[in-house]
């Protein structure tokens, strides 16, 4: 049904335009056969697109009625979240596939380090994880779906920046773990740490297990 | 599902990943997948990091559009993951050229370091590197800065000349990194004073005197820290002042037969890639040029104690010319590698397994050649670094010399103009148009049903 919508359509031309401008600026500007200055790039494209994507998920069903439809067949309500989870990721990661296209043409312009596009790649796609899981967490909370849409933007900008100024806070370190920005930093320059990748495990878990209560808690009203 | 057991369900969930997240925190498992390993800290660098307590605020410059930017933020994550104490911000300069020169920093691409406590404590690193990073914040947390004196009176390259000869440009590199410089008239003065930390002796012309050498001797002798550069230009030899340390200034010209290794149509004009000894200050360091120079001598040290090394070698096919001939005399001439540089090492502990124990450094350093450090050339290669490492390395303790960069290697892109308007059309406008036309025939189809 999303790709029924005009939405994943506009979101990847959009995001792959942005994308294709920003990136071959970059590489041009290094003359350098890396992939390390493309990350940031469609990490923060991604943030933008992926919690408008995410919106409809449930809030179009909230606002048409059609939640409780499904919420009266026999399918349990994880499987219910998991299964919009997986279809936003998926047409989520279709957007951003072309990326790729990038790494074909510094193979054949260049010689590449495969180290950092591999770490880069399994950066973005755990970003894409867990920005995905946070749209649909704002989704299941309103029957709005720009309400949905500009509460996950929120919710995902916040953690974008929650390192920004964190250290003028007493509580700064911690903040500052919870930046998405940061982690993602790692994956881009080659180095996979598993305290990030069980980091955006972890937000996924906690963002879907409030996508599920969201959900649920429909029944309670 | 009631509330109430909702509620308990997300807050067993989080509990159960708070604890697995804290766990993997612990263990610090991590994958470097770079080639050469340049995702990761140095263990100097971690050294370093570890010791800072006070909180340390890095400024980088970098115009927006700048190549290296996304690097360096990525460089200064990793120093802040290690120690969070230690904040960055990176900064254009044509937006803040008031902040820039508040802080020192000159370059695009060069980095202050901050004492954020005490904000006139600031360290300039070069480049936003990590071995010019790690070099700044470990001389901001040093208490003392030392006193680098240049010796005068002997015709010696003056410290304070700014022309092409002088040496004004490393004395600055000095004052800006913490140091004091002062200079020494040796024809005056009877001693060296006690508040040099280094003398430098930068290729004498005339002779020295008895006196003086006994004065220079004596003050190695007790502490070390001396750095002699000679020239085969000047007939003076240092030797004198290197001997017991088991350097001998070896005259001649070297003369550099590798083509990769030395300037164009210039085989007098050797670039070092090759260093050697292992010692902390040209580890890991970029190409250094060093023209016209006269070899160095390593003798077997005598002294268990002692340990000498060359420090930087010519490649193979150089040779040190004694004769002034331009065709290599097996006889005469001395067969490459060339070493143009050498470093003595006789520190010892004092007081062993006493609570006051302490490494005594007296370190000797000596080059081959003096205008690799003037004016004209102290910004080609790692000229520059090797010269303020070389002096660290003779007056700072171990850990706060340097650091080992696990530099990436440079991969180019076989850009041409025409390459390039293929990738911007394919990226930016062939596969966003196949978004628009697969959208556009979605929608036909939807709405021919």
């Amino acid at each position: 049904v999303l790709w029924a919508s005009p939405l994943p359509y506009v979101l990847g031309a959009v995001f792959n335009a942005t994308l294709g401008v920003l990136g071959w600026s970059q590489l041009g500007a290094r003359g350098q056969a890396v992939f390390q200055p493309l990350v940031p790039i469609a990490g923060l494209l991604l943030l933008l697109v992926a919690p408008i994507l995410a919106s409809r998920a449930f809030a179009d069903e909230i606002r048409t009625g059609t939640l409780e439809l499904l919420l009266a067949i026999p399918v349990g309500r994880v499987r219910l979240v998991l299964g919009k989870y997986l279809a936003v990721l998926l047409t989520l990661v279709a957007i951003a596939a072309p990326i790729s296209l990038f790494v074909l043409l510094l193979n054949v312009y260049g010689d590449p380090d495969p180290g950092p596009i591999l770490s880069g790649g399994l950066g973005l796609l755990l970003l894409c994880a867990a920005l995905t899981a946070i749209g649909l967490l704002a989704s299941s909370l309103t029957a709005s779906q720009p309400v949905a849409a500009i509460g996950g933007l929120f919710g995902v900008l916040l953690l974008w920046f929650a390192h920004t100024g964190s250290e003028a806070l007493p509580t700064g370190a911690f903040l500052g773990a919870f930046s998405i920005s940061e982690r993602l930093r790692g994956f881009a320059g080659g180095l996979i740490d598993l305290t990030d990748v069980t980091f955006f495990f972890a937000l996924v878990v906690v963002a879907l297990a409030g996508a599920c209560a969201g959900v649920e808690s429909r029944r309670w009203r | 599902m009631s509330p109430r057991r909702m509620m308990v369900a997300i807050v067993l969930v989080a509990g159960a990943l708070f604890g697995l997240y804290s766990g993997v925190a612990r263990s610090r498992i991590s994958w470097d997948l770079t080639a050469e390993g340049s995702a990761t800290l140095s263990p100097q660098t971690r050294r370093v990091l570890g010791s800072v307590e006070r909180r340390i605020e890095i400024t980088a410059f970098f115009p927006r559009d700048q190549v290296g930017r996304v690097e360096a933020a990525t460089l200064l994550e990793r120093y802040r993951k290690v120690n969070r104490r230690i904040t960055f911000r990176i900064i254009d300069p044509s937006l803040a050229p008031g902040e820039a020169e508040r802080l020192g920093v000159e370059g695009n691409g060069s980095a202050a370091v901050q004492d954020v406590k005490n904000p006139k404590d600031i360290e300039i690193a070069p480049y936003t590197i990590e071995i010019d990073l790690t070099s700044a914040i470990a001389r901001l947390l040093r208490d003392v800065n030392g006193t680098i004196c240049f010796t005068a009176g002997h015709g010696e390259r003056d410290s304070r000349d700014p022309d092409a000869g002088g040496l004004s440009d490393a004395r600055s590199l000095l004052t800006s990194n913490g140091y004091r410089s002062r200079v020494v008239d040796l024809l005056t003065s009877r001693t060296v004073p006690p508040s040099c930390d280094a003398i430098v002796v930068a290729a004498p012309r005339t002779r020295l005197s008895t006196r003086v050498r006994t004065v220079l001797n004596d003050r190695t002798e007790a502490s070390g820290r001396i750095l002699l550069l000679g020239d085969p230009a000047y007939d003076i030899d240092l030797t004198p002042l290197s001997r017991a340390w088991g350097i001998r200034f070896d005259r001649g010209i070297v003369l550099e037969g590798d083509e990769g290794s030395h300037l164009p149509d210039d085989v007098t004009a050797p670039i070092v890639r090759r260093y050697a000894g292992g010692l902390s200050f040209v580890r890991g360091l970029g190409p250094t040029f060093f023209p016209r120079a006269m070899g160095l001598k390593v003798a077997r040290a005598r002294d268990p104690g002692l340990t000498v090394t060359p420090v930087a070698l010519t490649s193979e096919l150089a040779y040190l010319d004694r004769d002034d001939v331009s065709e290599f005399d097996p006889k005469v001439d001395g067969k490459g590698p060339v070493a143009l540089g050498a470093a003595a090492d006789k520190s010892a502990v004092e007081r062993p397994g006493t609570s006051r124990a302490n490494i005594r450094r007296t370190r000797v350093l000596a080059w081959g050649d003096v205008d690799w450090v003037s004016n004209r050339f102290f910004g080609d290669g790692a000229n520059a670094r090797l010269w303020l490492q070389g002096i660290d390395w003779l007056t700072q303790p171990e850990d706060l010399v340097t650091a080992v960069p696990n530099f990436p290697k440079v991969r180019e892109l076989r850009f041409t103009e025409a390459r390039s308007r293929y990738m911007l059309f394919l990226m930016a406008g062939v596969i966003p148009g196949l978004f628009v036309i697969a959208g556009g025939l979605v929608w036909a189809l939807r709405r021919g049903r």
